[in-house]
């Protein structure tokens, strides 16, 4: 589309609708986020429901585990939403062939940030849920022999749950300067460049 | 299914055997401490005996008994708990769990099989027989095992013993004397199962059942269960090395040279870290220096037998010495208690629980026979007794 001459292997990704990299980047970001939050639900699940047949206190506090995997979740959909919220609809006249450099880079750029910020927060939520919900099952089985170690080893639930935030804040830094350019501005410039065209006629 | 490989992770691990597990890691809190053991060492008569254990997790178990209860019933109640704990374990988990728990109480099937024939062989009668046999190693099928008319065993094992879910041990065992002396037939099976002691045919069988159960662990477990039941059956099984050869050091027959090559080579267990290594060495120890030279690289076997009496010089008890079994249930609540429940998601946890239920069962026991002859307290044999995880409740 751009003044390739020659293919290279850049163009593998060049010929690659930066729509496509938007929406597969907001896919990822939500989808393995909530993977890491169902693997880490069903790890500590099922040692707190174990644990608490013999010993039934430890029931309403170690549910604690199960909301810090589901945070993770909900990270994953905060993040998907501001995606789809940068992915505006392109206008339907205008044709991706004619586009001059400028436009097509803008578009490239927005595309390649989307995606890498559904990477980076799909597989931090991923093994941040599987931390904890590891941990958590842990947590459970403790508490239930000795109780005073329940708050020791939330802290550590904490920490853990602590590099799923990191994710979203990197991921939010990643993807607000990404712009698809609007469908105004493209029929701005086409219409200027059709003017220039006209001109040009004796 | 692939059986091969399961149990390795700790992210799948918490699919199929996260409940089980977490059940009986909370089943661990209900063992009795110190101060239990102490309260039943006070105590003056039964009825104070049953009042202590009410307080402890046996609650549901001794309360609706009559006051004065009496030892038999006791244990036969005690083990009878486990058994229900585990068999409520095995119905709640799948594969490969199963299979281990079924394999962890085959030692509890064998001895009672051997009971029974001995039984039935002196005539007595099944139900007796039924009514004495261990709850840990209950299968439906022993009931049918029958009297057989002229001591025909070749006939019993061919028609009932080898559908046991232990038959394979007893194949196994019969394999081996038929390829010792190729000349014997199948009339000899008879003539044999009639002749060894019942005590020699438990000691054989379970050889071939810790090598069975160490194949399964080491090839269809893996990641850490493997590692740890790997080293806690090398464990056992070189524990029942030391002990056999120990106790043939009396005999003399066991002792001379052709003792030891044939006879006493049937009872040396082939997993463990003793067995191809140390395996000439044992072989020629006839008495306690060359046993405690044999077991010398392994610094903790060695350590063991230092404070243990000569049985051939029939030594008495003084100072330091302990008798062998003691010392081996020492090592084995130590190792139970520390290892088996080191690491999270891994299934020797459940073999390292039966064991130190089982010590529990016989520390109480013990403690309720001496209170039961009203033994006077200033005899060492209160104190006869070992405390699962004793030295982990010093922590708080």
């Amino acid at each position: 589309m751009t003044d390739l001459v020659l293919p290279t292997w850049g163009s593998l990704f060049h010929y690659v609708n930066p729509y496509e990299w938007g929406y597969v980047g907001c896919g990822i970001a939500l989808s393995f986020s909530i993977f890491g939050a169902a693997w880490g639900i069903f790890i500590t699940g099922a040692s707190i429901v174990g644990s608490s047949v013999k010993c039934p206190r430890i029931k309403s506090k170690n549910l604690i585990s199960v909301i810090f995997c589901e945070a993770v979740a909900i990270y994953g959909v905060i993040l998907a939403i501001i995606i789809l919220q940068k992915l505006n609809q392109p206008s339907k006249a205008v044709n991706w062939a004619a586009q001059t450099d400028g436009i097509m880079n803008q578009a490239m750029f927005a595309g390649y940030a989307c995606f890498t910020t559904g990477l980076s927060v799909g597989f931090c939520n991923l093994f941040c849920g599987i931390c904890v919900g590891i941990t958590g099952s842990g947590c459970a089985i403790a508490d239930a022999h000795t109780p005073e170690t329940f708050v020791k080893i939330l802290i550590v639930e904490i920490f853990g749950s602590a590099i799923g935030i990191f994710g979203i804040i990197i991921g939010i830094i990643q993807c607000t300067p990404a712009d698809f350019p609007k469908p105004e501005m493209l029929k701005q410039i086409y219409q200027n460049i059709l003017v220039i065209n006209l001109n040009s006629f004796p | 299914y692939k059986k091969e490989g399961k149990m390795n992770d700790m992210l799948t691990f918490n699919i199929n055997e996260g409940y089980s597990e977490s059940i009986l890691r909370s089943l661990r809190m209900s063992f009795l401490k110190e101060e239990d053991y102490s309260a039943l060492r006070n105590c003056q008569n039964m009825s104070d005996f049953k009042m202590v254990l009410e307080d402890t997790d046996y609650n549901q178990l001794v309360l609706p008994e009559q006051s004065p209860i009496e030892v038999a019933r006791l244990k036969t109640l005690l083990k009878e708990k486990l058994s229900q704990e585990l068999n409520y374990l095995a119905a709640q988990s799948s594969e490969p769990l199963t299979e281990f728990l079924e394999l962890m109480r085959h030692g509890y099937m064998i001895d009672n099989i051997v009971n029974i024939i001995e039984g039935i062989k002196n005539k007595v009668d099944l139900d007796v027989l039924l009514k004495r046999a261990d709850p840990l190693g209950y299968f439906p099928e022993m009931k049918n095992i029958r009297m057989v008319e002229g001591d025909d065993y070749a006939d019993l094992y061919q028609t009932v013993l080898i559908d046991l879910p232990i038959g394979k041990y007893f194949h196994n065992f019969i394999e081996d004397i038929l390829q010792n002396d190729p000349s014997k037939d199948t009339n000899s099976i008879s003539a044999i199962m009639r002749d060894y002691k019942p005590e020699k045919i438990k000691n054989i069988l379970k050889k071939f059942w810790l090598t069975d159960f160490h194949k399964f662990c080491t090839t269809v477990l893996d990641g850490p269960s493997r590692e740890i039941m790997d080293e806690l059956l090398q464990f056992e099984s070189d524990l029942m090395t030391i002990q056999i050869i120990y106790n043939s050091i009396g005999n003399k027959e066991l002792i001379s040279g052709r003792g030891r090559e044939g006879e006493r080579k049937q009872y040396i267990h082939l997993a463990g870290q003793l067995y191809p290594g140390r395996d000439v060495e044992l072989t020629m120890a006839d008495d306690l220096p060359k046993l405690k030279e044999a077991v010398r690289p392994y610094e903790r076997y060695r350590r063991m037998l230092e404070n243990v009496p000569d049985p051939s010089k029939e030594e008495d008890f003084g100072g330091t010495m302990k008798s062998i079994d003691d010392i081996m249930f020492e090592e084995k609540a130590k190792e139970y208690g520390i290892v088996a429940f080191e690491q999270q998601f891994h299934v020797a946890s459940f073999y390292g629980y039966m064991k130190l239920k089982e010590q529990e069962i016989r520390n109480i026991v013990w403690l309720a026979e001496l209170v039961a002859l009203n033994v006077p307290k200033n005899q060492p044999g209160w104190k006869k007794y070992i405390v699962p995880f004793k030295d982990l409740y010093q922590i708080d």
